[in-house]
């Protein structure tokens, strides 16, 4: 017999247990169907409640007072020298500004805090500082505050990260109040270029606050630094003395600051990122994946644009005394150029990457060569190839190309790699695909062939001066740690062509680009685009080094 | 009492030496820190330079000297990523890497993101303990009846559960599409009740399971049946005599759960971006910050061996065999 131990009174009344459930159940149902309803108070303040601002329909014009916007990557520090790559410091852009700005559609080079420039000879670049310019805790721009902050970033005593960008030692001087010299030691081309990235902050605040450096951004943008909160946000507030108020830039977008905050929410996780973004937690969401994307376009609120980004995946197979024989023989490169389908891999895997064009990136870099074929994908040609050096005595048939990618480096890179190991196979020569540790990943690619080594990363790699230089320097000039190719012609021409500018540059490069297609030596299965989810009705010409700065965008608002 | 103290402190001592130890081998073991820390497109005069900074040059005997004597006092050295020690790890200068000020420190870093993490762990056990306690009293005052099977059905998928897959499940319902509570992030106690209840899931399947044959056995004691014959209420009995007597299984349990929630969190806290030390470790693991690898994990190992300390002192209190024994 079942004792009811409670002697007749039960703890909870079985009947009123079971009713409860079905009408919890129920409700939860019902719930879930459809009836959506808001998070939060709208006048809660709490840091990451933005639902009072995204419940209003941006798409319909009404106001947002504070714009929230979900981003991939945490800040490390507060520094101006994270502002040059958009994953080091999600939109610091917004409070520190370069000399020199890129129109982001044209890439056409325009003022910023330099009013004009022109090189006075090929290590000399002057500009004009613009006049009338604060950072935000008071103190002016001028030269020799903009000479200090030149210094500062590029120092090699300090080494910050933005010097992997550098080409010759950078360093400035003031002439007067408003002229600025930058002085390179040897000629260097891309100065302009590297100017753009670099943001220029206050002297002021280095010199009497060097222990807020890490922890606090002073810029003269349109948007200024209220608070960084390590592992959850950073907020910004407009600043209602930007210089660039009611003035047009650049003749994209709003060219204005129109909310009068801007929240920054750190979030990993791009499954969460697109919870945000559909629960209108976040009004603008970073780095989607592929299916978010789609589920954006599909809602009425939001929507999702890509662009190509200055990041592409490279492929380039051991080539270089010491690799295994068969890969020195230019027919077995190019057959295993042949056998991979990029294209498949772009829209079959990646997805969210535009196919290459026989050459490691897309026609916005200087360099690229529009009279070259792509590689293409021909598996019997490829076939013909390596019967050919077969017969020749090539040990094609001792090849075992071991063929590896470094664990979470890009989006879908296991994948990627997977397929490119699968397509050489398909061809008849053996591959060994892994995935590897970082450590392990690291210590292989840094190290030259011996004993006939068989070896092919597949990797992402970025350049956002986006000039064909970069990756040929890294990938195919003999000293560099990471090159396996070691021709002391092809390194002369290349460092020839990098002292060049303008249409010589574009010219040389090009001819480096064809001779790279000729001797298969550096493959590309794509470059990367990336996603962004922002409210329907809006519009963002999105650069390729994804650089958010609110200004750009056109809002309605 | 004070001998069973100390034996049971001793004995956590030596076991958090050998903790820190295997983190310190481990460490060394996976690859060239410097390497890994640098990146493949580093030179070989940057690596040996920052191997010289960071002392790897060092024989591993000196270096774990200097290691454990920067544990016992709670310097891990300065994390390479978080603030100015971005910058200084190129070059060949990379022997001033210390000397400059504005260095972060790692430890003062992670003890920093305890509060959060403690909070999270605090709700989730509450939520357990709470729980595991209701439904393994229900299920042992109704043996074999539909309740008491229905429960063990719900315990055995708690524990079967996957921690991630249920906190985006729950981001999923109760964020996106029922609306009621906040994805992610910290700042309100709405903020907290989705991690806390991914956190507490697996505990409360185990614990009620172990509450529910605890319980069972107690009440099949004769001393129950003398309580109830002289007329002792059976709430007495149940919550009183029988939940007093089968605390201390409950209470190691509680224990072990404890230390399952504390490194639980790491995962639950980069789903939720909820800014507790787990969050940190995995960023750290992602940028390659030894120091602050070392510090995060050193913290984790004291959490735990702590807990578990204090599980063995409440014994002295819930058991008086061991009070009288030592």
């Amino acid at each position: 017999m079942q004792r009811d131990v409670l002697g007749g009174t039960a703890l909870i009344r079985r009947p009123s247990l079971r009713f409860l459930a079905l009408c919890l159940g129920a409700g939860l149902l019902l719930a879930a169907c459809g009836v959506g309803a808001e998070t939060t108070d709208p006048e809660d303040p709490d840091p990451d409640d933005a639902a009072a601002d995204a419940a209003s329909d941006p798409a319909a014009g009404d106001q947002i007072e504070e714009l929230v916007v979900a981003v991939s990557q945490e800040a490390q520090a507060m520094q101006a020298q994270t502002a040059y790559k958009e994953v080091n410091n999600p939109g610091v852009r917004n409070v520190y500004e370069p000399l020199i700005q890129k129109h982001p559609e044209t890439g056409e080079l325009l003022p910023a805090l330099a009013t004009e420039w022109e090189r006075l000879d090929e290590e000399t670049l002057q500009l004009q500082i613009r006049e009338g310019v604060t950072f935000h805790d008071g103190s002016p721009l001028d030269a020799e505050a903009a000479a200090y902050s030149v210094n500062h970033l590029w120092n090699p005593d300090h080494n910050f990260a933005i010097r992997e960008t550098m080409g010759p030692q950078i360093t400035a001087e003031a002439v007067d109040e408003f002229t600025l010299h930058v002085m390179t030691d040897g000629p260097d081309p891309l100065l302009e270029e590297r100017l753009v990235l670099q943001a220029v902050q206050s002297m002021e605040q280095l010199f009497e606050r060097p222990e807020t450096e890490d922890t606090e951004a002073v810029g003269t943008g349109p948007y200024r630094f209220v608070e960084w909160q390590p592992g959850s946000h950073l907020l910004l507030e407009r600043n209602e003395d930007w210089w660039g108020l009611e003035q047009e830039h650049y003749g994209v977008g709003d060219s204005q600051p129109p909310f009068e905050r801007i929240r920054f929410l750190y979030r990993l996780e791009s499954s969460v990122r697109g919870a945000m973004s559909e629960a209108g937690e976040a009004h603008i969401t970073m780095y989607v994946t592929p299916e978010q994307c789609e589920d954006a376009d599909a809602d009425p609120d939001r929507q999702c644009i890509t662009n190509p980004s200055d990041a592409y995946i490279f492929y380039r197979p051991d080539y270089q005394e010491g690799a295994h024989e068969a890969l020195m023989d230019v027919r077995v490169r190019e057959a295993i150029f042949l056998a991979i389908d990029e294209d498949s891999i772009v829209e079959n895997v990646i997805v969210l990457a535009e196919p290459p064009y026989g050459q490691p990136f897309n026609d916005n870099w200087v360099g690229f060569n529009s009279d070259i074929e792509p590689f293409g994908y021909d598996p019997d040609r490829a076939r013909e190839l390596l019967d050919e050096a077969r017969a020749d005595g090539v040990p094609v048939d001792d090849l075992t190309l071991l063929v590896t990618n470094r664990q979470g480096a890009a989006p879908r890179i296991e994948e990627t790699t997977q397929a490119v190991g699968g397509f050489i196979e398909a061809i008849g020569i053996d591959t060994d695909v892994r995935s590897e540790e970082p450590a392990v990943f690291n210590e292989r690619v840094t190290t030259k062939p011996t004993d006939g080594r068989a070896f092919m990363p597949v990797h992402p790699s970025q350049d956002p001066l986006q000039d064909m230089a970069t990756p040929f320097l890294a990938a195919a000039r003999s000293t560099h740690v990471l090159s396996v190719y070691d021709n002391p012609e092809f390194d002369e021409q290349l460092l020839a062509a990098t002292r060049l500018s303008g249409d010589e540059r574009d010219a040389a490069l090009q001819e480096i680009v064809a001779f790279n297609r000729e001797q298969h030596i550096l493959g590309s299965v794509g470059t990367l685009s990336f996603a962004w989810v922002i409210p329907e009705g809006w519009d963002w010409p999105i650069t390729p080094q994804h650089r958010f700065e609110i200004v750009q965008f056109t809002t309605g608002q | 009492m004070l001998v069973y103290v100390a034996k049971r402190t001793l004995q956590s001592l030596v076991i958090l030496v050998i903790m820190i130890s295997a983190v310190f081998f481990a460490g060394r073991m996976i690859g060239d820190p410097a390497l890994m820390i640098l990146g493949p497109e580093a030179s070989q005069e940057d690596r040996e330079s920052l191997r010289r900074a960071l002392g790897l040059e060092q024989p591993i005997p000196v270096q774990y000297g200097r290691f454990i004597q920067g544990a016992a006092t709670g310097d891990f050295g300065d994390t390479f990523r978080y603030g100015r020690r971005t910058s200084r790890m190129h070059g060949p200068d990379a022997s001033g890497f210390f000397e400059e000020t504005g260095a972060n420190p790692a430890l003062p870093l992670v003890l920093e993101r305890l509060p959060a993490t403690f909070l999270l762990a605090a709700v989730a056990l509450g939520f357990a303990f709470a729980i595991a306690l209701l439904l393994g009293i229900i299920a042992a005052m109704r043996p074999r009846s539909q309740m008491d099977r229905s429960i063990n059905v719900l315990s055995l998928g708690g524990v079967s559960i996957v921690d991630f897959w249920l906190g985006f499940m729950l981001i999923f319902f109760f964020s996106v599409r029922l609306g009621w509570l906040p994805t992610s992030g910290a700042g309100t106690w709405q903020h907290v009740l989705l991690p806390a209840a991914t956190l507490a899931v697996r505990p409360i399947g185990r614990l009620t399971q172990l509450v529910r044959s605890s319980m069972l056995d107690e009440l099949a004691k004769p001393y129950v049946e003398a309580a109830r014959a002289k007329g002792v209420s059976e709430r007495a009995i149940v919550y009183v005599h029988a939940l007093k007597n089968s605390a201390i299984p409950i209470v190691t349990m509680m224990g072990d759960e404890t230390a399952n929630i504390l490194t639980g969190v790491i995962i639950v806290e980069v789903v939720f971006a909820w800014p507790g030390i787990g969050q940190l470790l995995i960023q750290a693991l992602l940028m390659r910050d030894l120091p602050l690898i070392e510090a995060t994990i050193f913290v984790l190992i004291v959490m735990v061996i702590a807990v578990n300390w204090l599980v063995d002192l409440s014994y002295t209190y819930l058991d008086p065999k061991v009070r009288l024994a030592n």
